[in-house]
């Protein structure tokens, strides 16, 4: 109940949105290849199933790798920063420098080095990916109040017990929103990077499988809109799904958050 | 265990000078001896007591247990600070463990021996709750049961009953002196209330305005239970009163470069 309460005016809203925009195409009879209405965009799903499967499949694998990546190397010295005030120095303002740097058009560049594939894909999700998970986890671990640390020390903690006990427990809330942002770069990095990589040397079953990104722009040049509204709605299901979990897992290590007043 | 305290100086930093805290501070309780510590707020009690438990360094003075000077002292003692700082993602028991957990005992063993605490300290029914669920005066008792938890012969408490009605306090005085008979213990006590002092403690200290230095000792040569009506509690609560009154009108600001 709760459930369709809160999901009902959106998808409400959706709904409206698509029967407009149906009606409009219908009425003004415009073409496939400049607007395809909602109800071929749903028709070329099942039409096309075996792409975007197979294509998923790739898109995932990077995006995936991308976001595991920048989650254990974010950690990683998000923690290793806080801990050496000459890596603070040195990185912190880089760090947030770069996130007003639009690192991912080196993606071309990229392919020249690395060739096709998945490695181009997964250095550009990393490189947008990676940068708010190492703030938010060095936030996080230097939010914490000092009367705490105290306590620990007055407990006799070890500098482990106090990393492990107290400040990431402590620091999950801001890992989290970096998470959430970094998986959704994640999507972004590696679905920008097929675009520009274009056509995939390997294929699995006759279909091209250069992953959402690629099959998005093919279909746009060659005018099967249709097919690049279906590809594009699929990934945003598979977006809020990725997301979703997430969220689910949040929810469960921070339900303490959550716990009304007795 | 036997505590003394020798000659402890403490200054702040404050803006371009300085703010002496603790002017040589004396202090001796005995092996077992409940002393109570009364002053006026800001005179350094709560500074003293982290000197004790060793989260910040005196600028002079010594600390000697059973007479030495221990460099390991603080894995004797069992502080209490005046926040409770309970861990908001931790239940009730698991909060009251903490100690026991980073001294590496097992956690079912260390649940057991906290879920009697707890119970004795009234808290049974709340073990699952989250500190924000809890009142001011709860979470100041799971802080005071994971302090006892640990079973450290010298206990520092810091104003614990703060946040408490006057029923659930003289119910915990109760609780604290039998866990205090039970395990033995030299407990220094940190409290503004004068009755407290009187109900729990075999001395109590008064620390003149701040810079804080002992002022005076008082012997409470009672048995215990106290009873508040007995004249001779009335007679020392009035004297007890006298002194803290004087200290009040005399706060003084030292500062020096
Ligand atoms: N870390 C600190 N830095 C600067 N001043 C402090 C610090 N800790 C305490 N003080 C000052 O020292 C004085 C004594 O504080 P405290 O020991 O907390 O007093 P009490 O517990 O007796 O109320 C206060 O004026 C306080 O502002
Ligand atoms: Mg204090």
């Amino acid at each position: 109940m709760r459930v369709l309460r809160q999901l009902g005016p959106p998808l409400g809203l959706i709904l409206a949105f698509f029967a407009g925009w149906e009606t409009l195409v219908r009425l003004w009879e415009i073409p496939t290849y400049l607007l395809p209405a909602p109800t071929q965009i749903f028709q070329a799903i099942p039409a096309h199933l075996e792409i975007l499967w197979l294509n998923s499949g790739v898109t995932l694998a990077a995006v995936g790798l991308g976001f595991g990546i920048s989650l254990l190397g974010g950690l990683a010295l998000g923690i290793a920063i806080f801990y050496s005030p000459m890596l603070e120095r040195a990185l912190y303002p880089i760090l947030i420098a770069s996130r007003n740097v639009p690192l991912f058009t080196i993606a071309p560049l990229l392919i020249v080095w690395m060739g096709f594939g998945l490695p181009p894909k997964v250095v550009v999700a990393v490189i947008i990916a990676f940068f708010p998970l190492v703030v938010s986890t060095y936030d996080g671990l230097r939010a914490l109040d000092a009367d705490l640390v105290n306590l620990f020390r007055a407990l006799g903690a070890t500098r482990w017990q106090i990393l492990r006990k107290l400040r990431l427990p402590a620091a999950l809330p801001f890992i989290f929103s970096g998470a959430k942002l970094s998986l959704v770069y994640s999507i972004i990095g590696a679905v920008f990077a097929e675009m520009v990589v274009g056509g995939q040397v390997w294929r699995a079953s006759g279909v091209v499988a250069g992953g959402l990104g690629y099959w998005i722009r093919h279909a746009t040049n060659f005018g099967h809109l249709d097919l690049a509204f279906a590809l594009i709605l699929w990934l945003s299901g598979l977006s809020l799904v990725l997301f979703g979990c997430i969220v689910w897992i949040e929810r469960h290590l921070l339900r303490w958050q959550r716990v009304e007043r007795i | 265990m036997e505590l003394r305290i020798e000659d402890l100086h403490k200054s702040f930093p404050h803006g371009a000078s300085s703010l002496r805290v603790l002017n040589g501070v004396c202090l001796e309780a005995t092996c077992g001896e409940f002393v109570a510590i009364l002053g006026p707020s800001g005179c350094g009690k709560t500074t003293l007591l982290n000197i004790l438990a060793g989260l910040i360094e005196p600028d002079s003075g010594r600390l000697l247990l059973d007479g030495h000077q221990v460099p390991d002292y603080r894995s004797h003692i069992a502080y209490m600070q005046q926040k409770d700082l309970l861990l908001p993602w931790r239940t009730v028991l698991d909060n009251a463990i903490l100690g026991l957990e980073l001294q590496g005992l097992p956690r079912q063993q260390a649940h057991a021996q906290a879920q009697a605490l707890l119970e004795r300290f009234g808290l049974g029914g709340f073990e699952r709750a989250y500190p924000h669920q809890l009142s001011g005066g709860m979470r100041q008792r799971v802080a005071l049961v994971r302090t006892l938890l640990l079973q450290k012969p010298i206990w520092l408490l810091d104003e614990p009953f703060g946040a408490l009605d006057a029923m659930t306090r003289s119910q915990l005085h109760h609780y604290l002196l039998q866990a205090w008979h039970d395990q033995k213990a030299t407990v220094l006590f940190v409290t503004h209330d004068v009755e407290e002092a009187l109900v729990l403690a075999d001395r109590v200290v008064v620390m003149t305005a701040r810079p804080g230095r002992i002022k005076a000792i008082l012997d409470v040569a009672l048995p215990r239970p106290r009873h508040v009506t007995d004249p001779q509690f009335v007679a020392l609560k009035a004297e007890l009163l006298e002194l803290l009154h004087a200290e009040s009108l005399e706060e003084r600001v030292y500062e020096s470069s």
